[in-house]
């Protein structure tokens, strides 16, 4: 019994163990197999497989006719691994031989690709030359240097040069810096992929192993409303008279009627996004659109068709031009003309046929300053216009009526004392030639995806701004400037009729007191003014050229080759008479 | 009974049985290979060939399978390859296709932009607008023969030269392109260049569109 007993209690005891061990080993193995399972089966896997990124391609931007204007390339790194390189060339002869067979075919100095081998001798990686195309790529690689690898380098190229170069930006370093690269990045951007697969030593993947795998997603395409061979000729046309006439900046604007498409934006100084680094940092900005100034006569077309429109005058309302104004103002404080003259006897045509400062001072005391402002504002003065340019737009400067002094209160009405950007001033311009209401400018015209989608369309919608009528009759108002104005001869088109303003503003000096002795001329246009489709503005930064004559040539250029380019058939009746004097 | 037993039985019936038996043992072994032995050895040889079958047949498809994926591994590589070679080409075209190229060439060829838009409708060949002979402009002021340089440079271009089908060929292109403008104006359309001059010397007056 006894000895049974202990038996018992031994075998009870080893059972227990055993049940024990079995247990641990039960536990662990479920705690593996089960618990950690998915954790472990992951690592195993990464173990064995490899993770391979797969690259996206950034999208193009194109023109309006699908005219490729920025675009994305392969470049390629030709890299080194100094410690292969120096175990294979052991003498200093054999590694610049080597070398400069390479050198030979990049064009680099062999020096350079020497030294960047001995930087690091037990270094396995080197870059010998950045971005080179793939014809010296392939060429690099024919040659079967021992230790010379390489790697794949995404760049930017910009085939049209500097046409539109001042919209397109351009990508640094850090990516895209500036203009539609930078405000159109979300559209444009690529989305790199990744796949994981398993692989045999060689490199080749194990069949069926792929493991995960997420698709690359190539950039959208954005597509402008620029039409770059009109670009071209625009940025000739201005950048030609800039020069003639010492201007330190130009711009252009082109801009469609019926939907308020910019045709193109030309700016000066241009940039070549190619060679960024060739161009002066002020340069790499689009200045119709980031630079305000004081606009000049421009604006007197917008003020009478604003007092037309609430009813206060007519295109033919009589006013008495004294020679100089001084009414309301300040003692000893005067606005004149930029033409000496005695009293003079216009009428609302005349006045904008001639620009007289003094003629629309006049008018302008038909309406109180508040509700001028309020027009202006609904011109889009002060306001950025629709163009999504980001922080590189301005909205110009339009102070609060209440703030006007008394002079102020009466220059506003010809572009002084306020400021605006070429391409407000081509809005403004296109709603009076839109019959009252303005179509938002617009730049790009969408984001075209590879799956066919479309995104970043312009949602703005058309504004009614003033009536049709006082729209159409100042734009009838201002044919007469082209037909007898005293610059006329240079803005005729034959065969076109045309409505114009031109403008001449003094520059303020900086320090805030009056006025330079340089001026920023402008010429606003409609073509053909008896059903008008094109815009176009001309603007010639701070010269000493002090009247728009200057801009005409450029302006009149300019239009020439819209008309033309897109078929614009001439007028057939003549400008209607407008009495401008009685 | 014990020694009755135990002397009859081991002489007679070992013989017997001997002689009985030995027939039948072989019947029953021929008997048993037939039941048992044979249809074992043939489930073994087709369990054996049936493995072998699958081995081989698991050999062959892996070797078509890592015979594929060195296929596709090729394959993409040549893909990439191709984009690549597609991408440059494509690159190049659109450089020389680019619009500083074009219009330089078009000037080494002697081509001019009118700056007086006209017309010529084909319904009734009326010509609309004002036409005049196109000016023959400097033909490269400010500006590098290919469009590099100038006012919208191209940098793109630095490496790209012009077309010329022959030097020769070239030189004459130009100076017919010039003649050929001239006498086409001055015998053509004399009333339209006419109808322009008036115009613009200025009295304000659309040209009148009568020429046929």
């Amino acid at each position: 019994m006894k000895k049974s007993r202990s038996t018992a209690r031994r075998l009870t005891l080893t059972m227990i163990t055993i049940f024990g061990v079995v247990g641990v080993f039960t536990g662990r193995l479920v705690d593996l197999q089960v618990v950690q399972s998915a954790a472990l089966t992951k690592l195993a896997i990464e173990n064995r497989s490899s993770t391979v990124t797969t690259y996206g391609t950034r999208g193009a931007i194109v023109d309006t006719n699908g005219a490729v204007l920025a675009d994305s390339v392969d470049r390629f790194d030709i890299t080194a691994s100094p410690k292969v390189m120096l175990s294979v060339y052991k003498t200093p002869a054999l590694l610049t031989s080597a070398l400069t067979k390479i050198s030979a075919v990049t064009g680099s100095s062999t020096t350079d690709l020497v030294a960047a081998i001995n930087q690091n001798p037990k270094s396995d990686f080197a870059y010998l030359v950045k971005s080179v195309t793939l014809d010296v790529f392939d060429a690099v690689q024919k040659l079967k240097i021992s230790g010379v690898a390489w790697e794949p380098h995404p760049a930017r190229s910009y085939p049209n040069g500097a046409i539109a170069g001042n919209l397109l930006g351009f990508i640094g370093t850090d990516g895209p810096q500036a203009g539609i690269e930078l405000m159109n990045n979300s559209c444009l951007a690529s989305t790199n992929g990744q796949s994981t697969y398993e692989k045999s030593r060689d490199g080749t993947r194990i069949p069926g192993s792929t493991v995960k795998q997420t698709d690359p997603k190539n950039g959208g395409t954005v597509k402008l409303t620029i039409d770059h061979d009109l670009q071209y000729d625009v940025q000739q046309a201005i950048i030609a008279q800039a020069k003639k006439i010492g201007a330190p900046w130009a711009t252009a604007v082109v801009e469609r009627v019926k939907d308020g498409h910019l045709l193109a934006v030309a700016d000066y100084p241009t940039v070549d996004p190619n060679n960024v680094s060739g161009a002066k940092r002020t340069a790499l900005g689009s200045l119709a659109f980031s630079t305000p100034y004081e606009p000049g006569s421009t604006f007197k077309a917008m003020s009478a068709a604003s007092l037309i429109d609430a009813g206060k005058i007519t295109p033919t309302t009589r006013i008495v031009v004294p020679p100089v104004y001084t009414k309301g103002l300040p003692a000893g404080q005067y606005i004149k003309d930029s033409f000496v003259h005695g009293t003079l006897h216009y009428t609302t045509a005349g006045v904008l046929e001639n620009s007289s400062n003094i003629g629309i001072s006049v008018l302008s005391e038909q309406m109180g300053a508040q509700e001028r402002h309020d027009y202006m504002a609904k011109f889009g003065v002060g306001s950025k216009t629709a163009v999504d340019f980001g922080a590189e737009q301005s909205a110009g400067y339009l102070s609060p009526a209440n703030t006007w002094d008394p002079i102020t209160n009466r220059t506003v009405e010809f572009g002084q004392g306020v400021s605006a950007t070429s391409v407000q001033v081509a809005q403004i311009f296109e709603t009076l030639a839109n019959h009252g209401v303005r179509e938002p400018s617009t730049l790009v015209e969408g984001c075209y995806h590879s799956d066919g989608t479309v995104t970043d369309k312009p949602t703005t919608k058309p504004v009614r701004v003033i009536s049709q009528q006082a729209a159409d009759e100042t734009v009838k108002m201002l044919e007469t400037v082209v037909t007898g104005g005293p610059i006329s001869d240079l803005l005729k088109i034959p065969g076109y009729r045309v409505a114009a303003k031109t403008g001449t503003a003094q520059v303020a000096s900086t320090n805030g007191s009056g006025y330079t002795n340089k001026y920023i001329i402008s010429v606003a246009g409609i073509a053909p003014a008896e059903d008008p489709q094109y815009v176009v503005v001309v603007t010639f930064g701070p010269s000493t050229m002090g009247s728009s004559a200057f801009a005409a040539p450029a302006f009149k250029k300019v239009m020439t080759e819209v008309l033309t380019r897109y078929r614009v058939e001439p007028s057939t009746k003549r400008a209607p008479f407008v009495q401008t004097m009685w | 009974m014990s020694s009755n037993l135990a002397v009859a039985l081991p002489v007679s019936r070992p013989r017997e049985r001997a002689e009985e038996q030995h027939p039948r043992r072989v019947h029953l072994v021929s008997t048993r290979t037939r039941r048992l032995a044979r249809p074992k050895i043939g489930y073994a040889i087709i369990v054996t060939a049936v493995i072998f079958g699958i081995f081989m047949a698991q050999l062959l498809l892996s070797i078509a399978l890592s015979g594929g994926a060195y296929r596709i591994g090729s394959l993409q590589g040549e893909q990439r390859d191709l984009a690549r070679v597609a991408s440059a080409l494509n690159e190049k075209l659109q450089t020389v296709g680019s619009t500083q190229n074009l219009a330089a060439n078009a000037r080494e060829l002697g081509m001019v932009s009118d700056s007086s838009p006209a017309f010529l409708r084909a319904s009734d060949g009326k010509v609309l607008g004002a036409a005049a002979v196109a000016a023959h402009g400097s033909s490269s002021s400010g500006r590098s023969a290919n469009g590099a340089t100038g006012s919208v440079p191209n940098s793109l271009l630095t490496d790209v030269p012009l077309v010329k089908t022959s030097t020769s060929g070239h030189g004459d292109a130009n100076a017919g392109n010039s003649s050929n403008g001239a006498t086409e104006s001055s015998a053509g359309t004399p009333t339209n260049v006419g109808s322009s001059e008036t115009v613009v010397a200025g009295s304000g007056d659309l040209p009148s569109p009568t020429t046929h």
